[in-house]
Formats: C-alpha cells, sequence, structure tokens
C-alpha cells in the first residue's frame, strides 16, 4: 500500500515537470544575466601555509639556505679531521659553537633581503604583508638551520661519548645569542648595506665564541647552569627582537626606509 | 568534466566555468523553485538569484555535493522571496500564456490531464512550506533522506516525518 | 561601489607634519594629488595604501577601517610607489610573477594575467632580460603593470610618470582612463599636464594640507581674475619675473609677451586672462608675498621634471 502511494506520488510529481516547460527566451535572460556576475566575480584565494612557503623557497634566492647547510658540512668534515687527532675534544666544540654562530647571519640576511631595493614598500601593499613574509621566511631559515644544529649535534655527541642534550645546549645557546646581535644589527642599525654590517657581526660573534669556549672552564659541570640561563634569556630576546621588528613593519616606517 | 574538477578550477581562477555550472543546473533549480513557490514567472528570477549567491559564495565552498548546495541556496532564496514578496503562496495565473494557447488545440485527454496537473499543485501549495519542500526534494529532485537533512537544516527523523505528514495530507486532498 | 574616506587623517614624525587632519572622500574616478615635492603626496598616499600608520585620524574602506580589514583590503589595492622597489637580478615576468604570488591571485590566472599586463605595457618581449637592464622608462611600465596584476578596485600610483617620454605618458594615460571604470585611481604628480588629462578630480596639496578640491574647471575658475597678460619690453621683463610668478614668457620680436599669475594687476596694461591648471599651480604653490608678488628662486616650473621624480630610477 504504502510502496504503491510513493510510487504513485513520485510519479505525480514528475508528471508534473511537464507543467513547468522552461520558456527558452527567459532561461538565456537569466544565463546572461548570470554571465555578468561571473564577469563581474573575483576569485579570492588564501593560500594555504605550505603554498606560502613554497612561493618563498621558488622565488628568494636560494643561497641564503644553501650557506647555512653548505658551512656546517664543512664544519663537521674539518672536524671529522681534527677528531682523528690526539688532544681535540672540547676544541671541536668550541669549533662547531662558533661556525654555527657565524650561520646565523644568513637568517638575519635572508630577511633583510625582503626589505632591500624598496621592495620593502611594494611588498607591505600585497595581500600578503610584509610581517608575513618576514615569518615565512625566518621559519624556513630556522627549519634550516634547525636541522643543520640537529645533524651536528648528534653527529658530535657520537664523537665525544656526551648527552645529546647536553651538546644541543652547548650549541644552541651560542647560535641564539649570535642571533639576538644580528637582529638588534639589523633593527638599530640603518647602513645602507646591510650585508656587510652582518658580516662583520658574524665574523665578531664567531672570534667571541671561539675564544671564550676555548677556556678551560667553559664546559666544566657546574658551568651548565650558567649555560641553561644564557639560553632562556637568549630565547626571551630574541623573541622580543622579533615582536619588535614584526611591530615596526605593522607601523610602516621600517618598510620604507631604503637599503641594500 | 565532474562537479568536483569544476569547483577545483574555478577556485584555481577559472571563473568562466561557472558558466557552465549555470547551464548545468538551472534547469532543475528552476523547476525547484516552481515547485516550492508554484510560480512559473518568477522562478526564473529565482533560479537566477540563486546562481548569483553561488558565484558570491564560490571561493569559500568546500564540494561536497553541488546539486544539494544549489538546492539548499534556492530554498534559502524561495525563503526570502516568501517573506519578502508575500505572506502567502497564491497561484496566480496558474495556465500560462503557452498552456493556454495550447489548451485550445489540446484533445480531451491533454485538457484532463493539464487540469491534473493543476489541481496536483494545487494541493501541494496547500502543505506547510517544510513538509513541501521534503516531499518535492525527496520525490522531485532524487535527493536522499540524509542529503535532505543537509539542505534544510534538520534532522533525519524530522525529515521521515515531515515526509510521512506531507505524504497523507497530498493522498487525503487527492482522494476528495 | 566603493568609496574611501579619510578621517582626521594626520601624521606626524617627531617635529615634523607631514599630513594635518586631511579629511575627504573618494569614489569612483581619477584623483589627481597634485603638489610640490614635500607636500605630503607619497606619506598620504602610504596611509592610504595601509603601509604607514597614521598618528591619528583613519581611513575607511565602505565604512570598515582598512587597517582592521588587512588583507582584505589589500586584495583591493593596487600599488605603485613612488622608489618602485625591484629585484635587480630578476627577470621581468618572474617577477610578475612573484608578485601575483604575493597579491594572492589564483594559480590559474597568474600566467594569463602577467602575460597580458606585460603585453599591455610592451614588455612582454624583454620578459626574459633581467630587472637592472631596463631603462627608466621601462622601469616604471613594469610598475604600472604590477599595480594591475589583481585588477585592483583602487589603484594608487605615486609618480607614475616620472622619467615616461612622451609617448609613453600619452600610452600611461590611455591605460589608465580605459582601467578606470568603476575603480578609484589616484595618482600623485607634480607635472600638470598629467593631471590636467586624465584626473576627473584635483586635489592640491600643500604642507601636509589640502587647499583646493574640485575638477578642472571648479579648480580653475578659483584663481579667475588673477591671471594676466602684458606685453613689455625685455627690461622691465626682467623687472617683473623678479616681482611676479611667471606663468608664460615668449619673445616676440623687441618686446616681450607675459603672463603673469598675481592677486592685483601687475602693470597698467596688463588684461586678465583665462586660467588653466598651470595658472593655479603657480597661484598656490609659488605665491608667498601676501601682496601677490612672488618669492625669488621659484622651484622648478610645473611642468619641467624635477630630478627628484628621476632619482627613483636611476639605482
Amino acid at each position: 500500500m504504502k510502496r504503491k502511494d510513493k510510487a504513485l506520488l513520485k510519479k505525480e510529481f514528475v508528471n508534473l515537470q511537464s507543467g513547468f516547460e522552461i520558456d527558452q527566451g527567459k532561461r538565456e535572460r537569466a544565463l546572461a544575466c548570470i554571465r555578468g556576475g561571473v564577469r563581474a566575480k573575483k576569485i579570492n584565494v588564501s593560500p594555504s601555509l605550505i603554498r606560502r612557503l613554497y612561493v618563498q623557497i621558488k622565488y628568494m634566492e636560494k643561497w641564503y639556505l644553501l650557506f647555512p647547510v653548505l658551512l656546517s658540512a664543512g664544519l663537521l668534515g674539518l672536524m671529522r679531521i681534527l677528531s682523528r687527532e690526539e688532544g681535540w675534544r672540547m676544541e671541536l666544540l668550541s669549533l662547531l659553537s662558533a661556525g654555527v654562530a657565524f650561520t646565523g647571519i644568513f637568517g638575519a640576511i635572508s630577511v633583510s633581503r625582503i626589505f632591500a631595493n624598496h621592495m620593502g614598500e611594494l611588498e607591505a601593499s600585497c595581500f600578503f604583508h610584509v610581517g608575513e613574509i618576514v615569518a615565512v621566511r625566518m621559519i624556513l631559515s630556522g627549519l634550516v638551520n634547525g636541522v643543520m644544529i640537529l645533524v651536528c649535534a648528534f653527529v658530535l655527541q657520537g664523537w665525544m661519548r656526551e648527552e645529546l642534550l647536553k651538546v644541543l645546549v652547548y650549541i644552541l645557546t651560542p647560535f641564539l645569542a649570535s642571533n639576538c646581535l644580528y637582529f638588534a644589527v639589523f633593527l638599530f642599525l640603518r647602513e645602507k648595506n646591510m650585508v656587510f654590517a652582518f658580516l662583520a657581526a658574524g665574523v665578531v660573534c664567531a672570534c667571541l665564541w671561539f675564544v671564550l669556549l676555548c677556556l678551560p672552564w667553559a664546559y666544566e659541570e657546574g658551568m651548565l647552569a650558567a649555560w641553561m640561563l644564557l639560553l632562556i634569556v637568549s630565547v626571551i630576546v630574541f623573541a622580543a627582537e622579533i615582536c619588535l621588528m614584526l611591530r615596526q613593519v605593522r607601523e610602516g616606517e621600517m618598510v620604507c626606509l631604503h637599503w641594500n | 568534466m565532474d562537479d568536483r574538477t569544476l569547483i577545483y578550477k574555478i577556485q584555481r581562477g577559472e571563473k568562466e566555468l561557472l558558466n557552465e555550472i549555470a547551464e548545468k543546473y538551472y534547469d532543475d533549480i528552476y523547476r525547484f523553485c516552481c515547485y516550492l513557490t508554484g510560480e512559473r514567472w518568477d522562478s526564473y528570477d529565482l533560479a537566477q538569484e540563486t546562481f548569483l549567491r553561488f558565484i558570491q559564495y564560490v571561493d569559500h565552498y568546500r564540494y561536497r555535493n553541488l546539486k544539494g548546495y544549489l538546492l539548499t541556496i534556492a530554498r534559502n532564496v524561495c525563503m526570502d522571496y516568501f517573506r519578502h514578496g508575500k505572506d502567502e503562496v497564491l497561484l496566480e495565473e496558474p495556465l500560462g500564456e503557452q498552456e493556454r494557447r495550447s489548451a485550445k488545440e489540446a484533445s480531451q485527454d491533454e485538457i484532463s490531464a493539464l487540469v491534473e496537473r493543476q489541481f496536483f499543485l494545487g494541493e501541494l501549495q496547500k502543505l506547510p512550506q517544510i513538509q513541501r519542500e521534503a516531499l518535492i526534494l525527496y520525490y522531485y529532485s532524487g535527493m536522499k533522506i540524509r542529503e535532505i537533512a543537509a539542505i534544510t537544516g534538520v534532522s533525519g527523523s524530522t525529515v521521515k516525518s515531515r515526509l510521512r505528514q506531507g505524504m497523507e495530507k497530498m493522498k487525503k486532498g487527492m482522494e476528495e | 561601489m566603493l568609496t574611501l574616506e579619510l578621517n582626521h587623517l594626520r601624521k606626524q614624525y617627531k617635529n615634523k607634519v607631514a599630513v594635518a587632519d586631511l579629511s575627504l572622500r573618494l569614489e569612483e574616478g581619477v584623483y589627481g594629488l597634485l603638489g610640490a615635492n614635500g607636500a605630503g603626496k607619497t606619506t598620504l598616499l602610504r596611509m592610504l595604501c595601509d603601509i604607514l600608520k597614521p598618528t591619528s585620524g583613519s581611513v575607511l574602506c565602505n565604512g570598515t577601517e582598512v587597517r582592521e580589514m588587512g588583507g582584505e583590503y589589500r586584495r583591493l589595492l593596487g600599488y605603485l610607489p613612488q622608489d618602485f622597489g625591484y629585484y635587480p637580478e630578476m627577470k621581468a615576468e618572474r617577477y610578475m610573477r612573484y608578485l601575483a604570488e604575493l597579491k594572492a591571485l589564483p594559480p590559474d590566472l597568474i600566467r594569463s594575467k602577467t602575460e597580458e599586463l606585460l603585453r599591455l605595457v610592451e614588455l612582454y618581449e624583454v620578459r626574459n632580460k633581467k630587472i637592472k637592464t631596463f631603462s627608466g622608462g621601462m622601469l616604471r611600465r613594469l610598475g604600472i603593470a604590477q599595480a594591475m596584476l589583481n585588477d585592483p578596485e583602487i589603484l594608487i600610483l605615486d609618480e607614475p610618470t616620472a622619467g615616461l617620454d612622451p609617448k609613453e605618458r600619452i600610452r600611461f594615460r590611455n591605460i589608465i582612463s580605459s582601467f578606470s571604470r568603476n575603480r578609484i585611481v589616484i595618482l600623485s604628480t607634480h607635472i600638470v599636464s598629467d593631471v590636467e588629462y586624465i584626473a576627473d578630480q584635483i586635489l592640491l596639496m600643500k604642507q601636509g594640507e589640502l587647499i583646493s578640491q574640485g575638477d578642472l574647471h571648479q579648480i580653475t575658475e578659483k584663481v579667475r581674475g588673477c591671471v594676466w597678460e602684458c606685453v613689455t619690453e625685455s627690461s622691465q621683463a626682467q623687472e617683473l619675473n623678479e616681482r611676479y610668478a611667471i606663468s608664460n614668457l615668449r619673445n616676440c620680436g623687441e618686446k616681450v609677451s607675459l603672463r603673469i599669475v598675481a592677486k592685483e594687476k601687475p602693470v597698467e596694461d596688463a588684461v586678465p586672462a583665462e586660467p588653466n591648471l598651470e595658472d593655479v599651480y603657480l597661484f598656490y604653490f609659488t605665491m608667498k608675498a601676501p601682496d601677490g608678488g612672488c618669492a625669488l628662486g621659484v622651484p622648478a616650473r610645473p611642468s619641467v621634471q624635477t630630478s627628484d621624480g628621476q632619482d627613483g630610477m636611476s639605482k
């Protein structure tokens, strides 16, 4: 009974369709109006984070990413040779720290390049604000540097038979502390040639760390607390610098400066 | 090209393909509006408005069931029409210009079919809107209970009871 | 249809006021922002572009503050900065694609839009050349093309014609005229003839303030009665040149024909003349003394391009 009703109703509904014959002229007019709507339509897309990373990788000057990798690889090679010699233990670590501290400049340079050649002002008017571009570049160079540091720490702890975490602290601290300096250079120095300023800062940092860490008590057990403290302070300072930078970018004055 | 590909390409910038979607579904949407409102002339505008709204929202549309989505918009358009256009749906001009002309020449059988259709449509329009739309979506547009629930924003069991009640009323009306 | 509303907009750097309490309403059309260098044009445009944060006041787009709209506002925007930025080593086409990505164009549109615009500004043939090899005019054209990539509702061009030769300038005017339908186009310049032909509305800016606003006719009407023409001996012409703003000077035989902008009749036989935009410019930008006289050392003539405009190009 019920099934029959359903079938009947269905038939009635389909029957009804013939009563609504479509007037082709009216249909065409409606479709033309829709075409007008399509013409005026702008498709807006909001690319995903992956896409944003990809775009930056595709268009940025790659050597800012490549350099840290090459440098770290070179350092590891050098240490491999030195580690065969007798009497090189902790000095290896200081050398690596100094090297890693130096590679930090490439992250800073890569960010500063966003503003070079008046590009900052133009980029600030695009959908992806400079702030976002800066963030994406920082993520990229952070990823590359992070991986390199991890690899170095891992290799080194094998040779030195030390705890991985401890080695990581020993390497990460100089890296972050130096980055604080580089971004300070970026924020407070308004040189025409920023790359040169970064290079100078990098060399100074590397030398300083190497000398400091060659001191006999640098890696003593008791000093670990001091290391940790320095690491935490660096993280805080670094974060503060980034916030300051993003704020300056947002307010705009920084974007409109001209540098190379 | 299937709907998914169409939407994918549109969202990547090929907005001209929106016309293809309109071409493909205009008739379905038009008839749905006719059934729901009983207004064969205003329904051209209602269907047009449906697609214009779809064009507006298309950037943020996540592909699932395109026809279902269009029907959802059409339903909202018709609801706005009821709200602002008229409080009650009246069957004004039940016979179209064309039909009146053809009715003169039509045979007795055809005329009785026409009368029957109008009677059915009239009965349909007497139903409360929620039952009417459930019946139309189920019996005419071929939507599943689950899809109707999504379109009308109620649970599956509510749809079922609306269908049942609607059907009973229709049956009663037709038998009288 | 979009409207832009500037609400008591103000920008102050330490003790220098760049833009002072500026209120304005912009609707569809081409706006020519005319002013001397340092009048605050660039600062104003940067605030319109949501690049620079105003010291106080706000810019509203259809009633919503643009700083709150953020990316959704910048989606509507095309901007050509005065100092147009580019990566010298990048090729023109790649550069356009990069900016198209930053402007979040749908992927399938990037290629076609890039090609379309490079053809429009006649750079398609050199699309694979590095930007650093481009001439000043080519750079400017590239800049105009990138600003139009996202089909902007609001197009803001800061000194768009600097570095363009006369032929390019005419072409630029045609591009803007055909583009400006249903859009807001704002272009700043210190070159009078640019504005005369394409702007529907002219905004005159001086020391951070809007001193006059209206269409060409309304603007020129305001200086009616302050433009004079006379023919004098060359010795007297010299003297007049020192005392008044001269908008035109022509030698005819022994005598000199002068066009003078002054509030009072400069010489006995001077006759009033029909004012034009250049006279307006002179009237507002070079006259200082209250007696209608003009300070010496008038800055560059309005129709003469100053070196400043080109500095931005030659990097």
